[in-house]
């Protein structure tokens, strides 16, 4: 009796196992698990017919038929993971786009400032910031420039009065500074600048300026063009070559202007740098003695150096944008162009 | 200022070449800006004779030319040119070779005539306009002869941007004393040969200064028999290469020696000068004057003027009288030599709007000294050219004496300052060549002449020191000292650090113009005073922004209008607000973003986003969440005609966010919807983490426990969710998940789902404390909600 109920359950379970295995669809599998374990099931009915047998008879029928049951269930649960996967292995479509996921990009302009605070910032220069409107003391006389004075001329100034006007340089900052604080200093003041010229490719009615500032007992105009020319290799390439010549500014004395070789055309003339190999990038000088007497600055104590550069003119060397006013239209793809890390 | 290289020939003989030269100015600091009038010799442009040319068969302006160019055979070239001809001399380029411009001529059969090159014009060879001929030069020259500058007789012409701080150098002779400094050639003053005689000068004029601090020197001569006419070549040909038109014979003299010396001088029309008189005095408030440009200028008082007893004939060192000009029936003439004092020449020519070639000089400051050697110059060059007689002796009126300045250096201050170690002599030498006459001893006096107004101090000095010895001779140190100065810049490391996180969300940066146009901020409906500039470009760009918003919607629709729909943008930048005319206005940054279109890109699964003001405000959320640690409270509020929310984090008001509403969407002719949100960067900085102290986290697992309520529409989300997480110290975290409102739950109802997770630090928390907390959140939403619990 046994003997047979055992065979019969041997049968079923090689029997369900093989069609388990031949199943290819979910529906299939769910139906085989109810052919072969739910109530009107093979399985079910050994069970339900137990009540002939012993004790004994019934433990090792019935433990059999669990067994059974669950190696079907088992069975039927890994054929059901494999067919479920593969069905979703073909809807995947491996050439479909991902969801997008968007990252914004920084302004070129503050891009350059944050390189040039980094390489100013490994040197020992702090940063400092003054007033966008300012009195004509601060952009004017102050910096060694009275009233009257044709130096004026280099700068076209929007009025707000005739004491308040936009500054036409970030050089103020440097006198607030040196009221405020006693040498020595080290600190580069970026900032934005107004000049009351016509809108053109090459000049806007603002920019961006980054003064640099560093007093202290002994500068000498010998440390000025070392400070210079490590600032050059460290952010235009170690073998790119500065050099000065005399220029003037009111506040500076001596004064000169930097060139750099053209790293465009290696120097070899090219239409930016107007064929002379070299690129004008900033202007510089040993702070006038005028400029420490307006701040109470001794200046046969310390004496100390001054540098200023344009942002815009750097950023369009850079990454040879030839439109200033690309810069302040902010077309998305113009700036998305910077995207980088 | 234009400098011909001829010119500077005639007072120092340089041999350089024009690079050379170029490089010398600029490396004094005389910027040489271009050179007008340079060929670079070019392969295969030579110098060609014309052996035979005749009629071209088949055309009639064309001609058939056989060109010698030094070899076996002579060329055949087709030419155009009208002024071709047997024997000339001429500029040839050969065929297969190229033109500075970069144009490559070719063997070519013109009308059935082989032509093996060009025959050149002036502009083929690009140094100048003229194409209406071909260049004829010297017969002096051997054919095959690469073509130089020297073979085209031209003359270069230096564009130098002198600086305001060198009036000296306005002139031929001041720029080529500068340029003997690296050239060694030397500088030769012209002498003024002059042969007095007739009148006494005296008799003639009588000159009184009213106002000797405006005009401390005026010095006049009297020529008389003069003969009006046209100037000689020479002197036409020098005007117009530094670019002015000849007038006559007297007053291109004048010009002539304006360009030569810098010194602006005046030639009257001596019968015009009633009674011989000059008064130098200030003009009277409302008089009139006419320039001899003939515009009448209304004066205000305070101008200078050079009368005579009646009336006045110029303005002093601006421009001369119409009343009083050189005509062609003048026979004698007063000629003026002056020295005006800068800053009144200044203002008076700005308030006029005149800017001439003297007032250009005088206001940076001409030379006291120079006024006599001018006047006997120019004095000279009247009488060769217009055939005058120099009245006897000069009138020199000086009441305000310049003396040149005696400036005390220090060697080792010149050192000290330049980072050098140069001697004493070496540092005498070269003053010395620019006419700085130095004492004896290491510190010594220098005394600079009268035409360098800009030299008064040591550290003037020091700086022509470095000039004319040449930057290059400084050595760049290789090490410098820091002192070492803790002055970190926290807002602005804290500016980068928000720039990138900004990023982060998927925002792009953009930098926009801080002028804008006042009728943006009546559109805002800003309450706040904008800062108004008195000389605006134009209306659009002529007061400050008081508020972010209108430069964002003016980049946004530049956008637009180039179909950029999606627009994710901030800005960290100022705004301006005057707080009264005579004080600084105050100036604070904001942190502003604007968006529209998708949030993150179209999306092919039909689940893309469009920009919403939970969007903005969960984006702002988060972001002062991560810069401050604290999550803001948000309150309703109307912004610039909007709802919108704004933001407070403790008692601080961080900003507001909003959609742009549909009236300044209007204003700005701007479609699709936008959403903006500003926040006051001091108070964020203010509020920034600086701090993070890292505390363990719970070993133990958590309980969630879901809660759904039925409220009034007026019960705040926000509110009731900081209430269950106040609840209990128990509760981890509280989020919303669900909202929603139906027929079935009742108009002015909501349903608010929201997901609570507890969790204790020491142990897994048992279920009758998880109970516990649930039925006191529940307590606490139906006492302050009136809050229903849903099945």
């Amino acid at each position: 009796m046994t003997q047979s109920i055992s065979e019969k359950l041997e049968t079923v379970r090689q029997q369900a196992l093989a069609e388990i295995a031949a199943a290819s669809a979910e529906g299939q599998l769910y139906q085989l698990k109810s052919r072969y374990t739910g109530k009107k099931s093979d399985l079910s009915a050994v069970l339900a017919d137990l009540g002939a047998l012993s004790i004994d008879e019934k433990r090792q029928i019935g433990g059999l038929a669990n067994t059974v049951k669950t190696d079907v269930l088992q069975a039927i649960e890994d054929r059901l993971s494999q067919v479920v996967q593969s069905t979703a292995a073909a809807s995947f479509d491996a050439t479909a786009p991902g969801i997008p996921c968007v990252v914004g990009s920084q302004h070129p302009l503050t891009m350059v400032l944050d390189e040039l605070k980094d390489v100013f910032g490994k040197m020992g220069f702090a940063v400092a910031e003054g007033p966008e409107v300012e009195t004509d003391y601060y952009n004017f006389e102050a910096l060694n420039t009275p009233k009257h004075h044709p130096a004026r001329d280099m700068q076209d100034t929007f009025y707000v009065s005739d004491e308040v006007l936009l500054r036409t340089h970030t050089s103020p900052v440097q006198v607030r500074l040196m009221e405020k604080q006693k040498p020595p200093i080290r600190a580069i003041m970026p900032g934005r600048v107004y000049r009351n010229e016509e809108i053109s490719a090459r000049s806007y009615c603002l920019f961006h300026q980054m003064e640099g500032l560093y007093i202290d007992a002994h500068v000498t105009f010998a440390d000025l063009k070392g400070t210079i020319d490590a600032f050059v290799r460290n952010y235009f390439g170690n073998s790119v070559k500065s050099k000065f010549r005399p220029s003037f500014f009111p506040f500076t004395e001596p004064s000169a202007e930097v060139d750099i070789q053209c790293f465009l055309c290696n120097s070899k003339g090219c239409p930016v740098c107007k064929r002379t190999g070299w690129l004008e990038i900033m202007g510089c000088g040993m702070v006038d003695p005028n400029v420490f007497n307006a701040v109470g600055i001794n200046p046969d104590e310390w004496s100390g150096f001054a540098f200023g550069m344009g942002i815009e003119r750097i950023a369009m060397l850079k990454y040879d944008v030839t439109d200033i006013r690309l810069f302040f239209e902010n077309d998305l793809r113009f700036l998305e162009q910077f995207k980088h890390v | 200022m234009k400098a011909p290289l001829s010119w500077l020939k005639e007072y120092t003989e340089v041999t350089a070449t024009v690079n050379e030269i170029s490089e010398a100015f600029t490396n004094l600091g005389l910027e040489v800006e271009g050179v007008a009038g340079q060929y670079v010799p070019m392969p295969g442009i030579v110098v060609g004779k014309v052996l035979h040319s005749a009629r071209h068969p088949n055309a009639g302006k064309l001609t058939v030319n056989k060109v010698d160019i030094g070899q076996e055979r002579p060329l055949d070239i087709v030419c155009g040119a009208p002024n071709v001809k047997t024997g000339l001399t001429v500029a040839l380029i050969c065929a297969g070779n190229k033109l500075p411009n970069g144009f490559e001529i070719k063997k070519a059969n013109i009308r059935g005539e082989l032509s093996e090159g060009m025959i050149c014009s002036g502009r083929e060879l690009g140094i100048s306009e003229d194409a209406a001929g071909i260049l004829e030069l010297s017969d002096a020259y051997k054919a095959g002869e690469t073509i130089t500058t020297g073979h085209l007789n031209i003359d270069p012409v230096f564009e130098i941007a002198v600086l305001s701080n060198r009036p000296d150098c306005l002139s031929l002779i001041g720029l080529a004393r500068e340029l003997q400094v690296r050239t060694h050639s030397g500088l030769t003053l012209p002498s003024a040969v002059l042969v007095e005689g007739g009148d006494k000068t005296a008799d003639k004029i009588r000159v009184k200064i009213e106002d000797p601090e405006d005009c401390p020197r005026y010095t006049a001569r009297h020529i008389a028999r003069v003969s009006i006419g046209p100037s000689p070549a020479w002197l036409v040909n020098r005007l117009a290469s530094v670019g002015m038109r000849s007038i006559n014979n007297v007053v291109d003299v004048t010009n002539f020696v304006l360009m030569e010396t810098g010194h602006p001088l005046h030639a009257f029309d001596y019968d015009k000068i009633e009674g011989g008189a000059i008064i130098v005095r200030r003009a009277a408030s409302g008089e009139h004057f006419t320039t001899l440009d003939a515009k009448e200028h209304v004066l205000a008082g305070n101008e200078l003027l050079i009368c005579d007893e009646k009336r006045s004939v110029a303005l002093a060192g601006i421009m001369g009288g119409l009343n009083s000009e050189i005509s062609s029936a003048t026979t004698e003439v007063l000629l003026e030599s002056a020295y005006f004092n800068p800053i009144c020449i200044r203002k008076t020519a700005r308030k006029l709007g005149i800017s001439s070639e003297s007032s250009y000089r005088f206001e940076r400051g001409a030379d006291p000294e120079g006024t006599v050697k001018a006047l006997d110059r120019a004095a000279a060059l009247i009488c060769e050219l217009a055939g005058g007689i120099v009245s006897d002796g000069i009138v020199d009126e000086n009441p305000g004496k310049i003396m040149p300045v005696k400036i005390p250096v220090r060697t080792s201050r010149v050192n000290a300052l330049l980072g050098t170690s140069l001697q004493a002599g070496e540092i005498k030498d070269v003053l010395g060549k620019i006419g700085i006459i130095c004492g004896n001893g290491q510190d010594f006096d220098a005394e600079a002449p009268t035409n360098r107004p800009d030299l008064t101090r040591e550290v003037d000095i020091v700086e022509e020191v470095a000039r004319l010895i040449g930057f290059n001779r400084i050595q760049a140190a290789a090490h410098a000292s820091i002192s070492l100065v803790k002055n970190e810049n926290q807002l602005d490391d804290f500016r980068s650090g928000v720039r990138g996180t900004m990023k982060g969300y998927g925002l792009t940066e953009v930098v926009t113009n801080s002028l804008i146009n006042p009728r943006e901020l009546e559109w805002l409906g800003a309450s706040a005073q904008p800062v108004v500039l008195l000389n605006p470009l134009n209306p659009d760009m002529s007061v400050m922004r008081t508020a972010m918003l209108p430069s964002l919607l003016t980049v946004a629709k530049a956008n637009f209008s180039r179909n950029n729909t999606d627009v994710r943008i901030f800005e960290i930048g100022k705004t301006f607000e005057s707080i009264g005319p005579a004080v600084l206005p105050r100036e604070s940054e904001e942190i502003a973003i604007l968006v529209s279109g998708l949030v993150a890109g179209r999306r092919w699964d039909n689940k893309s986003e469009e920009w919403s003001i939970y969007h903005l405000k969960g984006l702002a959320d988060s972001f002062i969440e991560y810069v401050t640690g604290k999550r803001p409270s948000f309150s309703q509020v109307q912004v610039c005609g909007a709802p919108g929310l704004s933001m407070q984090v403790g008692q601080e008001t961080l900003g507001v966010l909003a959609p742009v509403s549909a009236v300044l969407k209007k204003r700005y002719d701007l479609k699709p919807d936008l959403l903006y949100c500003t926040i006051n960067f001091a108070a964020l900085f203010a509020l920034r983490r600086q701090s993070i102290i890292c505390g363990p986290v719970s070993k133990f697992p958590p309980s969630d426990r879901d809660i759904a309520v039925v409220v009034d529409e007026s019960a705040s989300v926000d509110g009731m969710a900081g209430d269950i997480q106040r609840e209990s110290s128990l509760i981890e975290s509280v989020t919303v998940f669900d909202i929603f409102r139906s027929d079935e739950l009742g108009a002015g109802k909501k349903s608010i789902a929201f997901s609570i997770r507890m969790r204790a630090f020491e142990a897994t928390l048992t279920d009758g404390q998880v109970e516990s907390t649930f039925q006191k959140i529940v307590a606490k939403l139906k006492s302050r909600y009136k809050a229903v619990l849903r099945s």
